[in-house]
């Protein structure tokens, strides 16, 4: 079988067929906000009302999945998961629009339970009124992703979209030594069961299906502090690098675009990147969006 | 006779038919079985809590990993552990298999490298909320190979440890060699009470584990003039993007007020380092790279320019060594003469003892 044999893209207008709804709002269409500032709850709230606000996105009644990064049982400080500040911050947002519920998910690599405490977004969840599904096996599902190589028969984390509504994924800016970089499409990853380590094999590829199974709402990309070296993991506070930047967008595919910049990799060094845009999931060109652009104190 | 060899003809037949159904059976819920399996089963082995009852920032009292605790002691590190620093999880391991459940995508750097065993716990002091560390004991089977992980990794803006002969601090972590050991010691956050439980476990868990000579004689190999301190590394495999450059060594240099990195390798004799020596110099030339004459007299070395930049290889006795990607040809010629003439000196012999 041929390694890089390109993922067939579904059709526009095919997506009844996909396993997950479409939850991109189609009022706001592309749409981007880069926010410069060390306090990254002032960033959000900033990059979203640039974008017009919470409530352009989350309406009264809506049911919302804020899908985390909580791979690793690490401390907040690592720059590793997503920082609960954030979590709270948006799961509290989300009720002021009138959302009914807030969900916050993940799979992470290790103990689940582990990971949501250690890195504080439990508490924050549950502190601003969200309720935390930490993953069992009777929530996954076996997906079939029309189209796709990797995703086939494949356990995928669905049972907490049950009723959903709205969908943001909210990742951090790293390193990572098998893709390159994991920000807002590998955010995905965590959707995936099973023996997932053997889509490193041909990790872009996995990526890239990740990015035609979800079609989120919103994601948002912590640039705060990104993960310069040693990612995944990180580990020493030495590996960070304060580049005070918070992004806020309805194109996954830019957003990463931009995050690479933060990370000083060339897209030719990030092929998810490149083939997520040849694949018409949303623009490398994060420029063509005219990102709105601000600063916070 | 012939009314018994019917009869016995339908017995069989018929035992035949009813071993047949019941293969079929069989077959049938074994194809069942598959068509359900989701891999994903290993999430927890314990039934399933409705939907957002439990709540995930209580402390568990279990964190059972991919393997944990299986064949061991789960007092191993405990045994490390000083004076008010207690196990704030339960030992884990994971192996070649495994691994990447706990490390994700850095699971490579580890495989590639070697790789054995890691062992990994989360130790607290006080009442560990906040003030925790995680020590994690990757078993690389070797000495270089402990080496190669730990030195590629290595933090450029940390402080050396008199810990082992390779060992440096950051802010909030350790990372050491100790034999076939690597280890890390990672803090929940920078803070001076962690960090001297750290070194108190660490210290204690050196001075239990026999580590052997820590000496990597190709070190030794390169000049120690104008070397960058703490510079050294070792790539286990692929070197340059070349699959035939295996355990090569790397130093930096200061040349001409830049970095100039030296590379060595020891092969098992004279005639296996001309043929990598050979193969590199082909592997250079079939990636755009031009050789030029040196600027001086190089011995059983040569010269290239690739893309604005200058490589040296150079063949010392079993030794292929050189200089990769220098700035420029004069900087490049100069390192890679200073390291063949030292290793020259080193005398290590035209076969591998």
């Amino acid at each position: 079988m041929a390694l890089h044999r390109p993922a067939r893209v579904p059709r526009p207008g095919a997506s009844a067929a996909l396993p997950l709804p479409d939850f991109s709002v189609k009022k706001t269409g592309p749409a981007m906000a880069i926010v410069t500032g060390q306090d990254r709850v002032k960033t959000l709230r900033r990059a979203l009302d640039a974008l017009g606000g919470i409530g352009r996105f989350i309406s009264n009644g809506d049911r919302v999945l804020l899908k985390v990064n909580a791979a690793f049982a690490l401390p907040p400080s690592l720059g590793a998961t997503t920082h609960p500040a954030l979590v709270a911050e948006l799961a509290r947002l989300c009720y002021t629009a009138g959302a009914a519920e807030v969900i916050v998910t993940d799979n992470p690599i290790n103990d689940p339970q582990s990971c949501f405490r250690l890195t504080g977004i439990a508490r924050a969840a549950e502190t601003a009124g969200a309720r935390v599904v930490v993953p069992t096996d009777a929530l996954f599902e076996p997906v079939t992703l029309p189209g796709a190589r990797l995703i086939r028969e494949w356990p995928v984390l669905l049972k907490p979209f049950n009723g959903v509504t709205k969908l943001v994924g909210i990742a951090p800016v790293k390193d990572h030594n098998r893709s390159g970089a994991s920000m807002t499409m590998k955010n995905w990853y965590g959707l995936l069961g099973g023996a997932r380590n053997v889509f490193h094999q041909d990790i872009h590829t996995i990526i890239l299906e990740l990015a035609m199974l979800v079609r989120p709402t919103l994601v948002i990309l912590d640039g705060t502090t990104t993960m310069i070296t040693n990612g995944p993991t990180g580990g020493s506070l030495d590996d960070l690098k304060q580049t005070n930047t918070m992004i806020v967008s309805t194109d996954q595919v830019a957003a990463d675009a931009f995050g690479a910049t933060l990370l000083g990799r060339r897209l030719t060094e990030l092929p998810f990147i490149t083939r997520a845009a040849a694949a018409g999931l949303g623009t490398a060109d994060f420029e063509a969006l005219r990102p709105l652009r601000d600063s916070v104190v | 006779m012939v009314v018994l060899q019917r009869q016995k003809t339908a017995t069989e037949l018929a035992v035949c038919v009813g071993v047949l159904l019941c293969l079929g059976a069989v077959a049938g819920w074994v194809l069942l079985t598959q068509r359900n399996f989701n891999p994903a089963v290993r999430v927890s082995p314990t039934p399933d809590p409705p939907l957002g009852v439990r709540s995930a920032s209580e402390p568990a009292s279990v964190h059972p990993g991919p393997v944990a605790n299986q064949g061991l002691n789960a007092g191993d590190f405990a045994a490390f552990a000083p004076a008010g620093v207690t196990p704030f999880g339960p030992l884990e391991q994971f192996d070649e298999e495994t691994l990447s459940d706990k490390i994700n995508g850095k699971a490579d750097l580890y495989l590639t490298s070697g790789f054995k065993q890691l062992r990994c716990q989360r130790f607290a002091v006080g009442d560990g909320e906040e003030d925790w560390f995680e020590f994690f004991v990757y078993d690389m089977g070797t000495l270089p190979q402990a080496f190669a992980v730990y030195s590629v990794q290595r933090r450029p803006e940390c402080k050396p440890l008199e810990l082992t002969e390779f060992a440096y601090a950051t802010k909030n972590a350790l990372y050491f060699v100790c034999g076939p050991f690597y280890v890390e010691v990672v803090a929940a956050q920078p803070s001076e009470q962690l960090q001297k439980a750290m070194l108190d476990m660490a210290s204690r868990f050196v001075a239990a584990t026999p580590a052997g000579p820590m000496r990597l004689v190709e070190l030794e190999l390169f000049p120690p003039e104008n070397k960058v301190p703490y510079s050294e590394t070792l790539n286990i495999s692929s070197a340059f993007g070349f699959e035939g450059f295996s355990n090569v060594f790397t130093v930096k240099y200061e040349a001409d007020g830049k970095h100039v990195l030296a590379y060595l390798t020891a092969l098992d004799d004279e005639g296996k380092a001309a043929a990598l020596a050979h193969a590199y110099c082909r592997f250079l030339l079939a990636n755009g790279a031009e050789e030029i004459p040196p600027e001086r007299a190089l011995e059983n070395g040569k010269v290239f320019s690739l893309l604005g930049t200058y490589e040296v290889v150079v063949q010392v006795g079993r030794v292929v060594g050189g200089v990769h990607a220098a700035h420029s040809q004069h900087a490049g010629e100069q390192v890679a003469r200073a390291l063949a003439t030292h290793v020259a000196g080193r005398h290590i012999g035209a076969q591998r003892n």
